[in-house]
């Protein structure tokens, strides 16, 4: 490639650009990181070391350990975000191609209260709901999770894609509906076939955001450990052990490994999901 | 060959919408209801509430005359109103550069952007804790060097700080998530019609304001109508990182709410509290879709 | 006005050579066509020409000012887009004048100038509306009178009729080519469409694969094609080419039941080059069909025949190849049947087989 001095001066700034946005972003995960590799206690050294001067993956054994269980934590929230991507991509993708493809008399009406129930602030729902999963005696378990942060996903899940579905060209859907093929078998052979970006994007954002979910998680849970999520684990853990900061950091990464990752290799479809929402307008 | 159940358009299309509309009425309508039921009655319990006192709109007048209540009010507007308008130009910032960087680092500056997003916001709260610690906090030391301050500030404990504090740290993700819906809006700008912008003589500055922003405003104004909605509805940043504190000085309606459901046990008032919340969003929403009905249609 | 000239310029997209090597210069005043298929380097040329993309080396002069660092908005050119690229948030009245207060012109200088310049291109009454109320002929002369209002020195224009029916491609094409005489502005103007590029062109430069093919005014490169490709582009239906045997002893051109009396201007080059193969190049406006063919005539067999009104197109099988030809519109004749074919020995054109090149004539 022939580098001439304007395009290595484009480099050069995009090099910068990306150095200043790096600073703001990556910083500080960085500091977090670097706190988790330090030998417990050091963390406090001043002058504030920015690279440690005694490197342990100590903190790590900690949390891996006994005492912290973080894995149990992490596998909580594998299972249940798992679950919920099922379940979600299910549940919306027949209620977006309803609205988006077949013939309903209320789909205006439809998409209103499906809105509508995304504007609803966790809050407000949050008592009832508990007393609902209380006395379906699902308090402390997995399922009290997976069952709710399924339908918290129905607003933005079903507006996804039911924009994704508009966008497919009606060829196919029409080819089959002159085949013979009945409506159920046509969702089933030929859509969801080829709706599967939109169906990857959904899940993604799915997976992401019950993994992220917070109050109910915290409230189901009511403290045990065997129940809790990734989230709910680290808060209870850095609020019980206020002052060891490379334990908590260490937590802190592996909690966001496995969610970071995901997000990198799947980031082309959370833009596409992300923006579809907004942009579709 | 078997003889399967054919169903025609109609039920099917019925059948499909059901499971969502349960969903939807169990998880959310129901509650909603039944919250609103509770903020009626004087509840420290919720088993058996059909004998709990009746205090009609007592919790609401309460509300209206706690002190507290207000405070919280306040600085919801104030958190989400500072950090909608940081985010947006943080974002806007970030998105722009992706398409000002070179094509082949794109996909990387925009890897950088999304991380703050994929983190949960209650790890992050764990994670600013740490950044915001006053004696080896990375900010305070930073700001330090920097010869700004000389010695770290007290983040958490200060009261003004700390409203600065969870706003920053609230920024810090949405920032990535404002930055994404962004960028979708910039790429349906026709290349053409910046080719054309730069040929009739506009500069950078211009192409961005008499080109650019006009053509991104639907973008633009449903980007600020959910980070708006979002920033008011906040609980997880400020549950972890202050608990509202110092005092409640940084409590937001949601954390104040949750206070009275799961601290003080006091379910009608909890419940108040949330209904008010979720009456001011829907109001702004409502309001604001209004006012913006008339700008979201021109697309060429 | 000025002229324009290209030097030497290479234009890469990472390995993709698009524009290789081309020197070329614009006479001032004068309407240029680019013309190629896609892919060729036109477009691409137009725009490093305007500035919108960065050469990779050689250098563009504008007026006899070396343009290649300074940006688009510096240049002084214009340029009219294949899709218009009006701004659909602004009124016709504010896309005219964008450019004009993007350069900070005086105020009430915009309001007279953009109505006089909308006025002379017929959509006066028309400039308060927004894009998406104008048909697509409107939107043209909007885009021309953004172009027009600044008085360039260049006119760029990137094939700004594809995107109009057939009729009215046809009448703007007039009106274009009376426009930028009147304006007497040096225009470059980039399509696919040949005959568009005939009938638009002071000069013709014909372009593929990156390079020139040709240049010249639209007789000499349709009368005298520099190589197999220009003459199989220029003109429709295309060029037929015979590919044939040269016997040297018999001043004969020969293929599968067809033979050829060498063409006397020919005789010297074929001397000279004596090659054993040579191709045979003969418009189908230039050969005449013969319903009653004279002993020792060419023959031929129809293979389909394409009456168009007000004339016939026909596909004839001769020399082991099809051979398009046309004919008067009456001629009656079916498939399977045997015709005489006479070629306009004037028009015969010899080329290379392997450099495709046109052969020399005297």
């Amino acid at each position: 490639m022939r580098l001439l001095g304007k395009q290595r001066l484009k480099w050069v700034y995009s090099i910068g650009i990306i150095a200043l946005i790096s600073l703001f972003c990556l910083a500080p995960l960085y500091w977090i990181v670097i706190t988790s590799l330090k030998t417990p206690g050091t963390e406090f050294r001043k002058p504030v070391e920015y690279w440690p001067s005694s490197f342990s993956l100590e903190s790590y054994g900690v949390i891996l350990g006994p005492q912290f269980r973080i894995q149990n934590a992490i596998k909580n929230s594998f299972i249940v975000s798992s679950a919920v991507t099922l379940g979600a991509l299910l549940v919306t993708s027949l209620s977006a191609y309803t609205i988006a493809r077949l013939r309903f008399k209320y789909k205006i009406e439809s998409l209103i209260l499906i809105q509508l129930a995304g504007m609803v602030p966790p809050i407000v729902t949050i008592a009832p709901t508990f007393v609902l999963i209380r006395s379906m005696g699902l308090l402390q378990t997995l399922w009290g999770l997976i069952i709710p942060n399924i339908a918290y996903n129905i607003p933005i899940g079903t507006w996804l894609m039911a924009a994704y579905f508009a966008g497919l060209p009606t060829d196919l859907e029409d080819a089959a509906r002159v085949d013979g093929y009945p409506p159920f078998s046509t969702f089933w052979r030929v859509i969801i076939p080829l709706a599967a970006p939109g169906l990857f994007s959904a899940g993604v954002l799915a997976f992401l955001g019950s993994w992220g979910e917070f109050m109910l998680a915290l409230t189901i849970s009511l403290g045990l450990p065997s129940a809790q999520t990734v989230p709910v684990a680290i808060l209870t853990f850095s609020q019980r052990h206020e002052l060891q900061w490379a334990w908590v950091s260490a937590g802190i990464v592996l909690s966001l490994l496995p969610v970071v990752v995901m997000v990198l290799i799947f980031q082309k479809w959370v833009i596409k999901g992300l923006t579809a929402g907004a942009v579709k307008y | 060959m078997r003889q399967r159940l054919r169903l025609r358009e109609p039920a099917v299309a019925v059948l499909f919408i059901v499971p969502a509309f349960i969903g939807l009425a169990v998880f959310f309508y129901y509650p909603i209801g039944q919250t609103m039921i509770f903020s009626l009655f004087d509840l420290d319990h919720t088993s058996d509430w059909l004998n709990a006192p009746f205090v009609g709109l007592g919790n609401y007048l309460d509300v209206m005359k706690s002190r507290q209540f207000w405070l919280s009010l306040r600085f919801t507007f104030l958190f989400s109103a500072v950090s909608v308008f940081l985010q947006f130009w943080i974002g806007l910032g970030m998105a722009m550069a992706t398409f000002a960087v070179v094509p082949r680092l794109r996909g990387v500056l925009r890897a950088i952007i999304i991380i703050p997003w994929a983190i949960p916001q209650i790890v992050q709260a764990a994670m600013w804790k740490w950044l915001y610690n006053t004696d080896v906090g990375l900010i305070g030391d930073l700001l330090v060097r920097a010869g700004l301050v000389g010695r770290p500030p007290l983040f958490l404990a200060d009261p003004r700080l700390a409203m600065g504090a969870v706003i920053f740290a609230y920024v810090w993700k949405t920032a990535s998530v404002t930055s994404i819906f962004l960028m979708g809006g910039l790429a349906m700008v026709p290349d053409h019609l910046i080719d054309a912008a730069k040929v009739d003589g506009a500069r950078t500055w211009m192409r961005f304001w008499r080109i650019t922003v006009p053509l991104i405003m639907p973008t633009i104004l449903v980007t600020l109508l959910f980070r708006t909605r979002d920033a008011l509805r906040a609980f997880d940043i400020i549950y972890g990182l202050t608990g509202g504190g110092p005092g409640t000085q940084t409590d937001v309606l949601s954390s104040f709410a949750y206070k009275f459901y799961f601290g003080y046990v006091e379910y009608g008032l909890g419940s108040a509290y949330a209904l008010i919340t979720f009456v001011l969003i829907l109001a702004l929403s409502l309001f604001y879709l209004k006012r913006i009905q008339p700008h979201l249609q021109f697309r060429s | 006005m000025a002229e324009v000239r290209v030097e030497n310029l290479l234009k890469a997209f990472g390995d993709v050579i698009a524009v290789n090597e081309v020197s070329l210069t614009f006479e001032d005043g004068d309407m240029t066509v680019l013309v190629g298929p896609s892919g060729c380097g036109k477009t691409t040329l137009l725009r490093s020409i305007a500035g919108l993309e960065d050469v990779s080396a050689g250098s563009i002069y504008i007026g006899g000012q070396e343009v290649n660092r300074m940006p688009p908005w510096d240049r002084n050119t214009a340029m009219v887009f294949q899709s218009y690229a009006l701004y659909p948030h602004m009124t016709a009245f504010n896309n005219v004048a964008f450019p004009l207060r993007a350069r900070r012109v005086e105020r009430s200088g915009i309001r007279s100038r953009v109505q006089r310049v909308g006025e002379s291109l017929g959509i006066g009454k028309l400039l308060h509306r927004k894009p998406r109320e104008l048909s697509g002929g409107q939107m043209q002369r909007v885009a021309l009178g953004r172009a027009i209002v600044r008085k360039p020195e260049v006119f760029l224009m990137d094939e700004p009729l594809s995107n109009l029916d057939a009729k009215l491609r046809v009448q703007m094409r007039a009106e274009l080519k009376r426009l930028q005489k009147d304006l007497g502005i040096t225009t470059v103007y980039v399509t696919h469409d040949q005959a568009e590029a005939m009938t638009m062109a002071d000069k013709l430069v014909v372009m593929q694969g990156g390079r020139i093919q040709q240049v010249g005014g639209p007789e000499e490169v349709y009368l005298y094609p520099a190589n197999m490709f220009v003459a199989g582009f220029i003109g429709s239906p295309a060029m037929n080419f015979i590919h044939c045997s040269y016997h040297p002893d018999e001043f004969t051109l020969r293929a599968p039941s067809f033979q050829y009396p060498l063409p006397s201007r020919y005789a010297d080059s074929l001397a000279s080059i004596a090659p054993d193969q040579v191709v045979l190049g003969i418009r189908p406006e230039d050969l005449v069909v013969n319903l009653d063919p004279e002993p020792g005539a060419t023959l031929a067999q129809v293979y389909v025949t394409e009456p168009l009104g007000k004339e016939t197109l026909l596909t004839l099988e001769l020399a082991a190849t099809m051979v398009k030809a046309v004919a008067p519109p009456q001629i009656e004749l079916g498939i399977g049947d045997e015709v005489g074919v006479v070629f306009d020995d004037d028009a015969v054109r010899l080329f290379d087989p392997e450099t495709e090149k046109a052969l020399p004539a005297a």
